[in-house]
């Protein structure tokens, strides 16, 4: 055996491997997947388009954005199972903590990465009902009154609804001078209000609207005005409760994911698009409150409602979630499945 | 019945209760209205004011009443829908447990993946012959059909945190049991797997057999041993781009898979193995794996003889390409003086390369192995060395450690053959001149051994595979034959194989 022969035919292989590796650097159209909560769909739609646009034009490369929805609970549990996401955009920082306490994926600084603790458009929590409000919901009050149907989806599964949760609880708390039996009073008459759980605030808004279920949907704002857009003014109306939650839905590049892929460049380029003026325009333009108050006032300010954060009404999520939706917690005591 | 369908049953039924209830107020008012005007001839008797009035009807309700009633029953009518609708979803993304069959195998499960059963086999059905021999000893030993391998194995998780795989070997005329071990895996970068298992040394012995791109392992893989008995520290760090492996065996002969250990000391190892293309941006330029493997410890046979044979010298026999002996230590039936046996210290170091990009593949390794040896009263060592290089690509498929992944499967209506894959690979292996004077059976030994290999392999998928390989042996010293024990001849073998693996 010629050792020489072998030495060559390495060589000229180890070239050609070399020179299609490069090829294939320079020619990439990377794919990303953004797991995202239930209602954001047509948000990101816009996002995906604008932001594909810009990446084209400084890179030339070609970048395919696909999207996954549903509870953010239950998106967040799917990541930690192995769904190869490369950037969350949840409805909560819990859910995102969550993955990256139970993976690993996401390293743990990821709220200190991007401005506002890395939630680029904030949102509320307000009523849907039907047109001509024939129940006379105006304000939280008129939800625990006998013979009201309440929609709202799941908090164990569904971002939206443990806001919508909190919301209910601190302005009850409030109102009663801090005091955290009545609260929880209010919040159990609440729940006996509610016949169906769905585990999105997609989900629900198709029980309120679409299936006819109950008199008033306790929704995201955002999602409240898609309905009241999409479905007709002529059916149903917005109703803002006096007050409300601050909503400060994150983003989060998923660390292990995109140095797997090779897209940790362009994922992190894309969050940072939402907080662009075109990001902020396109929240605005899907009622999310954006950052920017430019842009927010471009597509017309959203009604002002007296708003406490989740920090200073409940200690902050990790306390919320202990407190209220882990299991054993004051939900799980205040509802049962069937009752 | 289907719960679906029974679900639609009571659904029925409970639309029928809810009609039967909203009539209830029409057949109550029915029976409460006044009867007709009667006739003035039925005029009732005076006396009938003295008569107890009838019991008051009851209060007629309201329209708003009635209003009321039917869009509190339209409400649960909806809600009952709308939760046999969820149900229904719900019960479509969480299947209580589903089969899955797929090309790495069958799969019973539950939905979170929190239990699994998979059941995955081997098969592989050989052809082979010596070509251009006049050794009619090594013919009627070679020129055979063969089933190489034959498995059928299991891996099953618990609780998502332990894996545990029983995979037994019915091949090669023998039964084996190769790997029965458990892994607990709370992260990616530390897991705990006892048992039987394949130790660190010999990248090419790591990959799995099926994925092997020639039938059989190069010279070097002499030097390892098959599977050793014993607990391993592993996992991955970043993305794969660091694991390590840290090992606590029994210790093991080369190419041995000894379920029990001989004496007290035990082997220790590791191995470290880079692949740093892993990281970020660097996919595209493939998957480059750099890494070292060592194993040390203390391995004690002896010269006993039983049933007119040396029974436990716990030293191997090295084979060729046709799976023909080429080396072995002296051993003697009669005179245990005269049979070589391991003695303590017994150490392997491995250096480790690999580069796979789209269809292209280099693997090389080095394996160099010291070994204590003992003959009579005479203690000893020897070193011996082996490597190999093997190139491969792949045309209409991509290349990787894990084999070759086919564009397309071949399929004759789609007009698609799948992929070819082109092999080389040139190996040798050198006993250490000193032990091949004084320790080696010269009748059946070489001390040198220098092998080129080709091969082109037919993946009709990733899961059926043909391999025709052609390997020309040359050999220094050493017997070919008993009866004319000088330079042993060339070897020219000719191997086809069916393989089916899933």
């Amino acid at each position: 055996m010629r050792f020489v022969k072998v030495k060559s035919i390495l060589v000229a292989t180890l070239a050609l491997a070399a020179s299609g590796g490069v090829a294939r650097a320079d020619g990439g159209s990377p794919k990303l997947l953004n797991v995202s909560y239930d209602p954001t769909r047509e948000l990101y739609t816009d996002v995906n388009a604008a932001f594909a646009k810009q990446w084209q034009q400084k890179t030339g490369q070609t970048v395919t954005i696909n999207q996954s929805h549903g509870g953010s609970g239950k998106q967040a549990r799917s990541v930690i199972d192995g769904l190869e996401a490369d950037v969350v955009t949840l409805a909560l920082a819990y859910d995102i903590d969550a993955i990256a306490e139970k993976s690993g994926r996401i390293g743990k600084d990821w709220q200190k990465r991007l401005p506002d603790n890395a939630s680029p458009y904030t949102s509320t929590i307000v009523f849907v009902v039907r047109k001509g409000n024939p129940k006379g919901i105006r304000d939280w009050d008129d939800l625990i009154k006998p013979g009201v149907g309440v929609v709202v989806p799941n908090p164990k599964t569904s971002g939206g609804a443990r806001w919508a949760y909190l919301a209910a609880w601190g302005q009850a708390l409030q109102k009663n001078g801090g005091d955290a039996a009545k609260a929880k009073d209010y919040v159990t008459k609440l729940y006996k209000n509610v016949p169906v759980l769905d585990s999105g605030a997609r989900g629900s808004t198709t029980t309120f609207a679409q299936r006819g279920v109950g008199q008033v949907l306790v929704s995201w704002e955002n999602e409240a005005y898609l309905l009241v857009n999409e479905l007709g003014k002529d059916k149903f109306e917005i109703v803002n409760p006096s007050t409300s939650i601050l909503a400060e839905p994150p983003v989060a590049v998923v660390d292990k994911n995109v140095d797997k892929h090779g897209t940790r460049a362009v994922s992190e380029a894309y969050l940072k698009f939402l907080y662009s003026p075109e990001g902020q325009e396109i929240a605005a333009k899907h009622h999310y409150r954006p950052r920017d108050e430019k842009a927010a006032a471009k597509f017309g300010v959203l009604p002002k409602i007296k708003l406490f954060t989740i920090d200073q009404v409940f200690g902050g999520w990790q306390k919320a979630q202990a407190d209220h939706f882990a299991d054993g917690g004051i939900f799980d005591q205040i509802y049962q499945p069937g009752s | 019945m289907s719960a679906f369908a029974s679900h639609k049953v009571y659904l029925v039924g409970r639309v029928a209760s809810l009609t039967a209830l909203l009539l209830c107020p029409a057949a109550a008012l029915a029976q409460d209205a006044p009867a007709p005007a009667a006739p003035a001839e039925a005029t009732p008797p005076a006396d009938a004011a003295a008569t107890p009035p009838a019991a008051a009807p009851a209060t007629a309700p309201t329209n708003e009443e009635l209003a009321r009633r039917v869009e509190e029953l339209d409400q649960l009518v909806r809600v009952s829908n709308r939760k046999a609708e969820l149900a229904a979803e719900a019960a479509a993304a969480n299947p209580p447990a589903r089969v899955v069959t797929s090309e790495r195998g069958f799969t019973i499960g539950d939905g979170p993946r929190d239990f699994e059963l998979k059941l995955q086999g081997l098969v592989q059905v050989d052809g082979r012959r010596i070509f251009g021999s006049d050794d009619p000893v090594l013919r009627d030993k070679t020129d055979t059909f063969l089933v190489r391998r034959a498995r059928l194995y299991f891996d099953a998780t618990v609780l998502g945190l332990v894996d545990a795989r029983i995979m037994p070997d019915f091949g090669n005329n023998t039964t084996a049991l190769l790997d029965a071990y458990a892994d607990l895996h709370p992260t990616a970068w530390l897991r705990l797997r006892a048992g039987k298992f394949k130790p660190p040394v010999g990248l090419e012995r790591l990959q799995t057999d099926a994925y092997v791109p020639l039938p059989e392992r190069a010279l070097d893989s002499n030097l390892s041993a098959q599977r050793d008995v014993g607990a391993e520290l592993w996992g991955d760090i970043a993305n794969a781009a660091v694991h390590y492996e840290l090992v606590w065996l029994n210790g093991n002969t080369d190419g041995a898979l000894t379920d029990v250990d001989d004496e007290h000391a035990k082997t220790y190892g590791g191995r470290l193995f880079l692949r740093p293309f892993q990281l970020g941006e660097l996919k595209a330029y493939g998957d480059l794996g750099v890494g070292f493997a060592f194993e040390t410890g203390n391995e004690k046979g002896s010269n006993t003889i039983a049933n007119g044979a040396a029974s436990n010298t716990w030293l191997p026999s090295f084979k060729s390409l046709s799976q023909n002996t080429i080396f072995t230590y002296a051993s003697s039936g009669t005179d245990a003086t005269a049979t070589v046996f391991a003695s303590h210290r017994h150490t392997r170091l491995n250096p480790q390369l690999y580069y796979y990009i789209g269809p292209f593949g280099v693997l090389a390794e080095w394996i160099k192995e010291h070994q204590s040896i003992q003959k009579g009263a005479a203690l000893d060592a020897v070193d011996n060395q082996a490597g190999h290089v093997t190139l491969s690509v792949a045309i209409g498929g991509d290349n990787s450690y894990d084999g070759v992944r086919p564009k397309a499967a071949a399929s004759w209506k789609a007009g698609t053959f799948g992929a070819v894959e082109l092999v080389a690979r040139y190996g040798w292996l050198s006993i250490d001149d000193h032990a091949f004077q004084t320790y080696a059976d010269k009748s059946k030994s070489v001390d040198k051994a220098k092998e080129l290999a080709f091969g082109v392999n037919w993946w009709l998928n990733r899961n059926a595979k043909l391999y025709a390989a052609y390997g020309h042996t040359t050999f220094e010293d050493g017997a070919g034959k008993a009866a004319a024990p000088t330079a042993r001849p060339t070897e020219n073998v000719g191997i086809a194989r069916v393989q089916v693996a899933f």
